[in-house]
């Protein structure tokens, strides 16, 4: 098998969660990037498929130049290769047709069975640039796969749906997009860190085109308020339930 | 027309397609445009009654036996050739698993702007205010489509869905023919496994009893599904306590899990990071129990206790028991 993994870096917002003064992105500074969650679970399925049946892993990121440490971080884990859509000008004119287009554009230039997406990017969350591919190449895609078997050389795989999970039989060559949760992505060896150091990452430029999609401004949510810490230790759990008790709960 | 596309599984219509029915009709009101449902499949004309006591003024139709399996490709087609046919200023979906495939597939296909994971909309001044959910939902953004028809999906629970007839309460039905070649049903849904439920679900339960890193190991969650089985709800848990194996990754609340708004949530051993509140944020009331007094938890929860989980869980169960027995 040979397997695309189309991989976004997002930036690692954990806790510290700040809009910029212009409203249209976050105030990055202090903060890390880091590979978004469901795409290290693409990555880190597609190694598998790799280890169990041999074959390639290719990774494929649109982003700055910067983004060349997350896709170091893929080699690490186990992918072979690496090529970065290096996007000129400002990140913020990116949005899912440019990407979409960008990376249908990559994608015709190399030979895949499988190409992996994550089920939407951490910062956007479009959810589209998957299928947008998929349109693009005309090739068949499930959306939001929970897992891929193998049997007498068909491709099984599962989608969850808000009933349960529908079963799919693929042929390649086939678009997925994966879940977060459908494995745990394993922390690269030292060994691999090392590989992926000396690693020529391809690099090759992309502009972006119009978008019809267009960001005004972000906001937060209005946050719950506190309320009030009743206690210490299993001493508090009477006024616990009485709490509870006035609200109907027990 | 405001478009909306209905869905329909097991022979009934998904409660948020009624939500986006209804977010449509206050569109279609609030543009004096004809509110219009797509339903594509086998058997839809059972389905009329409910569209019309939704307000829908036109229903459209596309039938056929090869739709009566999900078949991502031949949907796509038929809903692609609804809106060259009809040319609607707006197409809504709610965002289920389906919807979003098939406005994600469409938008791509007709090279249309798509905003997924709506959460308001409103017209004002003849232009459309779309706001949506971003970061995983701990952000929202307010955006603009600048093609048109706007594609829309709807983040589910986020609209009311509140029936309310046309006021001629006419409903005009059509039927769309739509070719369907072999190619577009090579992918079909081979099979479709329902969920087991063991005992109620997570989305439904009334009481959550959630865990993270605190809790310790997969043992000690068992504390925690005891305290859950005296309210008849459910166990959830945070990303670590899943990463950690000791839940399944479908009990994971949160940004990349599912989200939740019970009547009561118990958050143990649970620092309350935003990617996981937001998971929680619309319970009505939230309990939290950490060792740590200034865990981000308790700006956020209602009741707090300070204390180790592996002493306060089991005094509050036995607590429980004991109210239970007396009453
Ligand atoms: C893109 C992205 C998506 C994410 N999605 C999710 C998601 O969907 N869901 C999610 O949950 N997280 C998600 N996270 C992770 C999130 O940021 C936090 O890391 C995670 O929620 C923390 O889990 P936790 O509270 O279990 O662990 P910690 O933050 O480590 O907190 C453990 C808490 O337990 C307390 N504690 C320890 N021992 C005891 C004891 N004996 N008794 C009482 N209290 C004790 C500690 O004081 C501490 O406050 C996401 C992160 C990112 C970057
Ligand atoms: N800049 C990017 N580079 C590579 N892949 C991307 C990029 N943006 C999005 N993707 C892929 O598309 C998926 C869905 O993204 P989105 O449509 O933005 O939610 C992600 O999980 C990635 O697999």
């Amino acid at each position: 098998m040979k397997i695309v993994v189309c991989l976004k870096r997002v930036l690692d917002t954990q806790e510290r969660v700040e809009i910029a003064p212009d409203g249209k992105r976050l105030v990055s500074t202090g903060l890390d990037y880091v590979m978004n969650t469901h795409d290290e679970c693409a990555v880190e399925e597609a190694i598998r498929i790799k280890e169990a049946k041999g074959g390639t892993v290719t990774v494929l990121s649109l982003g700055p130049s910067g983004a060349t440490e997350t896709i170091r971080e893929a080699i690490a884990m186990g992918a072979d290769e690496g090529i970065l859509l290096e996007l000129e000008g400002d990140e913020e004119a990116w949005g899912p047709k440019s990407t979409a287009s960008a990376l249908a554009q990559a994608l015709k230039g190399l030979e895949f069975d499988l190409v992996f997406f994550g089920l939407e990017s951490g910062d956007g969350s479009h959810h589209q640039v998957g299928l947008a591919v998929a349109e693009a190449l005309g090739l068949p895609a499930v959306d939001g796969v929970k897992k891929i078997d193998f049997q007498d050389g068909k491709i099984l795989v599962r989608r969850g749906i808000e009933l349960g999970e529908e079963v799919y039989e693929l042929q390649p060559p086939a678009v997925l997009t994966l879940v977060d949760g459908m494995n745990r992505p394993r922390h690269p060896s030292l060994r691999g860190i090392m590989l992926a150091k000396r690693k020529e990452i391809k690099t090759v430029k992309a502009a972006p085109r119009e978008e019809p999609l267009r960001l005004i401004q972000l906001r937060k949510p209005p946050e719950r308020a506190g309320g009030e810490i009743l206690g210490e230790g299993k001493g508090a759990v009477p006024k616990l339930l009485e709490k509870l008790r006035e609200a109907g709960l027990v | 027309m405001i478009l909306t596309f209905i869905e329909e599984r097991k022979g009934a219509l998904v409660d948020t397609s009624l939500e986006a029915l209804t977010a449509g009709r206050r569109l279609a009101r609030a543009s004096g445009l004809p509110l219009a449902a797509l339903l594509i499949g086998a058997d839809l004309e059972r389905h009329l009654p409910k569209l019309r006591e939704f307000g829908a003024e036109r229903a459209i139709l596309v039938e056929s036996d090869k739709l009566r399996a999900y078949s991502p490709a031949a949907y796509t087609k038929a809903l692609v050739q609804a809106i060259k046919a009809r040319s609607p200023k707006v197409v809504l979906a709610s965002a289920t698993a389906l919807g979003k495939e098939l406005l994600g597939r469409a938008a791509a296909r007709l090279d249309l702007g798509l905003a997924t994971g709506c959460t308001e909309l409103s017209f004002q001044d003849g232009r459309m205010k779309i706001t949506r959910a971003v970061w995983g939902g701990i952000l929202f953004a307010e955006v603009e489509l600048l093609s048109e028809p706007r594609l829309l999906t709807l983040a589910p629970h986020a609209f009311p869905a509140e029936p309310e007839p046309a006021p001629n309460n006419r409903l005009e039905v059509e039927r769309l023919e739509v070719p369907l070649e072999e190619a577009d049903l090579k992918l079909v849904v081979r099979e479709l496994l329902e969920a087991v439920r063991k005992g109620v679900s997570l989305t439904e339960a009334e009481v959550v009893v959630a865990g993270g890193r605190g809790v310790g190991s997969e043992e000690g969650f068992k504390k925690l599904e005891e305290l859950a089985a005296l309210f008849g709800g459910a166990v959830g848990a945070t990303r670590i306590a899943v990463n950690n194996g000791w839940r399944p990754a479908e009990e994971q609340i949160g940004q990349t899990g599912v989200r939740v708004a019970p009547k009561l949530y118990f958050a143990c051993g649970i620092s309350g990071a935003v990617q996981h509140m937001v998971g929680c944020k619309d319970a009505k009331i939230i309990v939290a129990i950490n060792k740590d007094p200034q865990a981000p938890i308790f700006a956020r929860a209602d009741y707090g206790i300070v204390g180790d989980l592996h002493e306060v869980v089991p005094a509050l169960i036995e607590e429980i028991k004991r109210l239970k027995g007396r009453g």
